[in-house]
């Protein structure tokens, strides 16, 4: 199985979100992070959506972006990945 | 091999003016495996499309080896593209009236080859997908995995640079979506361009390089993969 579906309870949508994905025969864990965003209807440039995400931590890899129809008042979330290093073990 | 200047596309339904695509600068290099994310309606199928010919810009220029395809009628398209492009669909898009061997022969038809050489080459890209013993069945008689599988050699029987793939593993469960996914890999490593919308992160990460799209303009280009495992 190369991917699985978590349904999540997000309790208000509002705040940010991580999660730790712990791989307990590879001892390896990843990490994701749930960041959502609201959007008015005039932001049809993208500008400030794409200055948010220039400007994100550069751990953080954008993975995905969740986000209602085109056009309007709305919120989006964007899923990210920490950037992870390869760590052989000695 | 694909470079795009500036491409902005609109559709007009009952006097409803809708943007689907805003000013998109791409450039793409033979070889490449680029995968085209982002949410539904955000323009992945139209950018596909205008990169496959199948569509024109609104506005701004398409360049594909060199030469400006922007404003090319739609018989010089078909001329154009055909033998250059695969088209790989989520819904696979077989005849279901013909064969596995016929679905895979019509593209060679099309290009005048001969019968001794259409024979020899659908025959090895049977042995290739591993359905030769599906060669006189129907598309209706298959799994979705091995008709997406024919829909991948008909897509490549020509030989083609450049394979566009719109959501390919959309309709298979995750052992079908892989085995998909391998080979258009291996297509990859063997030289063929490709262009993959998908909603899977999991295999954007085959790409090279991941483009997210939003409400029509690039987001972001992720050309470096992220390092995935940590101890």
């Amino acid at each position: 199985m190369k991917g699985i579906c978590i349904p999540l309870e997000v309790i208000n949508g509002e705040e940010r979100t991580e999660m730790e994905l712990k791989s307990v025969q590879n001892n390896s864990t990843q990490y994701f992070r749930l960041e959502p965003l609201y959007l008015e209807e005039n932001e049809n440039d993208g500008a400030r959506l794409k200055n948010y995400i220039n400007s994100y931590s550069k751990e953080w890899e954008l993975l995905q972006v969740f986000g209602g129809e085109t056009g309007g008042n709305r919120k989006i979330y964007l899923l990210y990945r920490k950037q992870m290093k390869i760590i052989k073990a000695s | 091999m694909i470079r795009t200047e500036e491409i902005t596309k609109t559709f007009i339904n009952d006097e409803v003016e809708t943007t689907a695509l805003t000013r998109v600068n791409l450039a793409i290099d033979e070889g490449e495996f680029v995968a085209i994310m982002g949410p539904s309606g955000c323009g992945k199928t139209t950018l596909l499309n205008i990169l496959g010919m199948l569509d024109r810009p609104t506005k701004g220029r398409y360049w594909f080896d060199g030469k400006d395809v922007t404003n090319m009628s739609e018989i010089q398209r078909t001329k154009y593209r055909r033998g250059k492009m695969g088209f790989v669909f989520q819904s696979y898009n077989l005849i279901e009236e013909l064969t596995v061997y016929h679905n895979i022969e019509l593209p060679l038809l099309y290009m005048g080859i001969s019968a001794g050489e259409r024979k020899r080459r659908i025959t090895e890209m049977l042995d290739k997908i591993k359905l030769s013993h599906k060669r006189k069945s129907y598309s209706r008689q298959l799994s979705g995995g091995q008709q997406q599988r024919v829909a991948i050699a008909r897509a490549v029987i020509t030989n083609p640079r450049l394979i566009l793939a719109d959501e390919p593993t959309g309709n298979l469960d995750s052992v079908n979506g892989e085995e998909i996914m391998s080979l258009l890999t291996d297509l990859n490593n063997q030289g063929t361009t490709i262009v993959m919308v998908t909603h899977s992160p999991v295999h954007a990460d085959k790409a090279n390089r991941i483009i997210q799209l939003f409400d029509g303009y690039i987001l972001t280009e992720n050309i470096k993969k992220a390092l995935k495992t940590v101890s």
